[in-house]
């Protein structure tokens, strides 16, 4: 999932700054898991921010919401009620819930609550590890389904550097070796010999780097003479 | 001054009862709610509290590892200390709010809890918000 | 908060102490200016039966729908404030208590206690304003048969106690027989005697079933109606229970480290081998460890008494005889037994005959020659299994972990399984027995009178709002919450016992408490601080 974190609560409030109406907006999916944005982190930065203003005098108005997913489009929607008369909305959402607000609202400020980090799982309750590189082409079958974009620090795709140390990375002794830990699971799955099957130098295109990624379903995107039986509806 | 304590049905309220039956005397600016656990206890509330003016906010809860319900009293004791944290990001300082272990025969214990966070107060000054003496 | 709420505030006339250190009339006066309250009523003594009558008359006569009491401490008294609401037709848990007395009246100055007692009464009034009738059942029938899970002692006499409070029993046994307890866990021939008349009375008892060579496989159910799994001679056998006791034999050996035979040793024709050396068990640093235990002491004796010139010495950090057993170790060291006082574990060199090299407290360092060294041991194989199988967690020394040492040691985090802890470094026959009645008495609670209560102050979760993060299902100390089949979690309301630890932990503020809700506490809190901003 998604994994963020929220900003500093002073960078918030000075995010704030010079607005008035605030609508704080959460998400009941990813964020609320890494509990970063969810109902009850709204309940609190609303609560908070309110406290600061009757303390600073900022004469700020709180308002809070939570939608069940930020990133679409008709539940954002269904936020036009509680978005009227409000000059800012501090979205708790990953930054795809922030972009999709301010989209659908445009006539309204919305900033980044949270700041947005990587794909990851929990690895307990509480502890967040990145996972996934996001690259968009995946090798996890030669790797043991150990992602050394990010699991290693210098996203190696052949082997481990000189700094991995009794298993740990150079960076830090809490970080294990992600080539070591690629290693010691081929081997629990006796395919060792997937090592010797070289990765090439990776092909970033279809990554971060070459503009924001786009994929299609053709048999799912409504086409145009269902779209005009459908009534248009937007 | 007003100060709410939030104390767990098990050990912080038995201990505020037997310290009545024992005729321990406290201040009557102290306004306690009762909990099924400290463990229910969320932040929101707590910030909610002092926005309505409480000067300092307690929770009392069963002694480590003696909680009636295992471990609700860590769970407050750690979403205390987050509190604490956010307490100071708004500038309301964090010694507004104590967390307390005690057992329920400790009726002493319980006085203390309620002077110090008395003392406490008379210290930190009113909260801000407060206007009435 | 709405026109459909009707609230009634009962104030106990000794609110304030016998004394009456209030003015009940103005504490009635300001009761009654609430919006929200119907009625106010000062009642006399409103624990003494003429007092429950009036308070039950006034709530009829009255149509409200719940009500404030503002007494002393309601710590005692929900029973028969619950009794009072019942028979005035209403919900038995409408009520909500305002406590007067240990928290003002006895703790307060005059008039600041009357000033506060307004301020208790109209937080009451505001959480019983937002009070919502839960789910409750107070007579759900459980089934009245209970399974205890153990080869020995401990699981002989909780099934009996269970079948002599009229409970039916299945003893599950792993083994064809009772494994019987070596005679050195007996402190004496009283304590051995006792344990035998009541095994023999088990075998023969009606209301006892038991089940040999079997191994319990699955376990499912809710409190009150749990359904074992138990595969014996190849077949699968359901067995439904209301309760469970694990009660793993506690297998007590000592592992002869040098020279003959520990058989050998407790026969009477014993040729060589004279020099006994018994070492403690439980080694390491930390209470309990290298320690003396009567069981050591009673082998110890066991010996000499069957070869009499052996000489036997027990070596260890501290005596452990507990309680009775303080008589043995007095009666060993007339026997001739010696006892060695040591810091470390020896070093043992050679074979048979060998030299312990151990440092005594008082005299230095020794070097004792022995034929024999033996260690106690003590495990309960079935232990992990059962731990693993049932959901009750081990302790750091590999025993059960159960509630609280005093009170609930027997009762698990899972209501409705009780556990006899077996390892207690020092267990002797009496000690397993006491154990087992503990548990097999917490069980009879729950069984004996067929029905039980469910609900009340529980947590209920809005499927709507749930992320399904998981969160509340790894919190629960009693694994109430379950990803229901609709994917969103579900509290499972028999083991649900209404902590509120998950309701302040979900993220997505999905999990509500009933008898403890966020409004209630907002309502609380509000009241209480009324005026200040």
């Amino acid at each position: 999932m998604i994994i963020g974190e929220q900003k500093p609560f002073k960078e918030l409030c000075a995010l704030l700054d010079g607005h008035k109406e605030i609508l704080v907006a959460g998400c009941r999916s990813c964020v609320a898991i890494c509990l970063a944005g969810g109902e009850k982190e709204v309940g609190v930065v609303a609560e908070s921010l309110r406290l600061y203003s009757d303390l600073n005098g900022k004469e700020w108005r709180v308002d809070e919401v939570t939608v069940e997913r930020q990133c679409e489009k008709e539940f954002v929607l269904d936020l036009i009620e509680r978005t009227k008369g409000k000059d800012a909305v501090l979205s708790l959402a990953c930054g795809v819930g922030a972009q999709s607000v301010q989209s659908l609202y445009p006539g309204i400020r919305v900033l980044p609550g949270l700041n947005t980090s990587n794909m990851g799982a929990p690895e307990e309750q509480g502890v967040f590890v990145e996972k996934c590189g996001g690259c968009g082409d995946c090798v996890l079958h030669l790797t043991g389904g150990i992602c050394p974009i990010v699991r290693c620090a210098k996203s190696l795709l052949n082997g481990p550097c000189g700094g991995s140390q009794n298993g740990k990375c150079e960076i830090s002794p809490d970080v294990p070796c992600a080539w070591d830990q690629i290693y010691h699971s081929l081997e629990r799955l006796g395919r060792l010999d997937l090592l010797e099957e070289l990765i090439p130098p990776k092909n970033w295109l279809p990554s971060r780097s070459g503009g924001p990624r786009k994929i299609v379903r053709p048999e799912a995107v409504l086409t145009p003479v269902e779209k005009e039986l459908r009534g248009a509806k937007e | 001054m007003r100060i709410i304590g939030y104390i767990c049905d098990h050990a912080a309220y038995s201990a505020a009862d037997l310290a009545g039956q024992s005729g321990l005397r406290y201040s009557s600016d102290v306004v306690l709610i009762r909990l099924p656990c400290a463990g229910r206890l969320d932040i929101i509330q707590v910030l909610k509290a002092f926005r309505d003016g409480a000067d300092a906010v307690f929770v009392a809860g069963c002694l480590e590892k003696n909680c009636h319900h295992v471990y609700g009293n860590i769970e407050a004791r750690k979403r205390m200390e987050q509190a604490k944290g956010i307490l100071d990001a708004i500038g309301l300082n964090g010694k507004r709010l104590e967390m307390f272990n005690l057992a329920s025969n400790q009726d002493f214990k319980f006085k203390e809890i309620v002077d110090m966070m008395v003392k406490r107060v008379e210290e930190l000054g009113r909260n801000p918000l407060a206007v009435r003496a | 908060m709405t026109d459909e709420t009707s609230i009634g505030v009962l104030i106990c006339s000794w609110a304030g102490g016998k004394d009456g250190a209030f003015d009940l009339q103005a504490l009635k006066d300001h009761a009654a200016r609430s919006p929200l309250v119907t009625f106010v009523a000062i009642v006399d003594r409103i624990c003494s039966s003429s007092g429950q009558s009036e308070a039950v008359e006034l709530l009829k006569r009255h149509k409200v729908d719940r009500f404030v009491v503002a007494a002393c401490s309601p710590g005692s008294k929900e029973p028969l404030y619950r009794r009072i609401s019942s028979l005035a037709g209403l919900h038995p848990l409408g009520f909500e208590s305002a406590n007067l007395r240990e928290q003002c009246a006895y703790v307060h100055d005059s008039p600041h206690a009357a000033e506060k007692a307004k301020v208790l009464i109209d937080m009451a009034i505001a959480k019983a304003d937002l009070w919502v009738p839960p789910p409750y059942e107070d007579e759900l029938p459980v089934t009245r048969r209970a399974a205890i899970i153990g080869d020995g002692l401990a699981a002989g006499i909780a099934a009996y106690e269970l079948a002599m409070q009229g409970i039916d029993v299945d003893l599950i046994m792993r083994s064809e027989g009772f494994e019987w307890p070596a005679d050195y866990l007996f402190e004496n021939r009283v304590a051995q005697h006792r344990a035998e008349q009541t095994m023999m009375a088990l075998a023969i008892h009606p209301r006892v079933n038991l089940v040999q060579a079997a191994e319990v496989v699955g376990f499912d159910g809710v409190p009150g109606s749990f359904g074992l799994m138990v595969e014996r001679y190849g077949d699968i056998l359901p067995i439904k229970c209301g309760a469970v006791v694990l009660a793993p034999h506690l297998e007590v050996k000592f592992k002869v480290l040098r020279g003959t035979q520990v058989g050998a040793l407790l026969s009477s024709d014993l040729q060589d081998g004279k020099r006994v050396v018994i070492l403690p068990g439980a080694t390491g640093s930390g209470v309990g460890c290298n320690c003396v235990s009567a069981r050591a002491v009673r082998f110890a004796q066991t010996v000499k008494e069957r070869s009499r010139d052996s000489q036997v010495m027990l070596m260890g950090r501290e005596m452990r005889a507990l309680g009775s057993c303080e008589s043995i170790y007095e009666e060993a060291q007339r026997q001739g037994i010696i006892f060695t006082r040591i810091e470390q574990v020896p070093v043992l060199e050679g074979e048979s005959p060998c030299t312990l090299k151990v440092m005594d407290a008082s005299l230095g360092e020794l070097a004792v020659k022995a034929d024999t060294v033996v260690m106690e041991t003590s495990d309960a194989p079935q232990l992990p299994s059962l731990s693993r199988l049932f959901g009750v967690p081990m302790d750091q020394k590999g025993d059960f972990l159960t509630l609280e040492t005093r009170l609930r040691s027997t009762e698990t985090m899972q209501r409705g399984v009780f556990a006899c802890r077996v390892r207690m470094g020092n267990m002797m026959a009496e000690d397993l027995m006491l154990e087992a009645k503990s548990a097999a008495s917490f069980a009879a609670e729950l069984l004996t009178k067929g029905t039980m209560e469910v609900g009340g102050a529980v947590a209920e979760v809005e499927p709507e709002k749930c992320s399904a993060c998981l969160a509340c299902v790894r919190i629960c100390p009693y694994g109430a919450p379950v990803i229901g089949e609709a994917g969103k979690a579900q509290i499972v309301m028999q083991k649900c016992q209404g902590c509120g630890i998950c309701v302040g932990l979900c993220p997505s503020k999905a999990i509500a408490m009933y008898g403890s809700s966020d409004a209630q506490l907002r309502a609380q809190a509000s009241v209480a601080l009324q005026g200040v901003r």
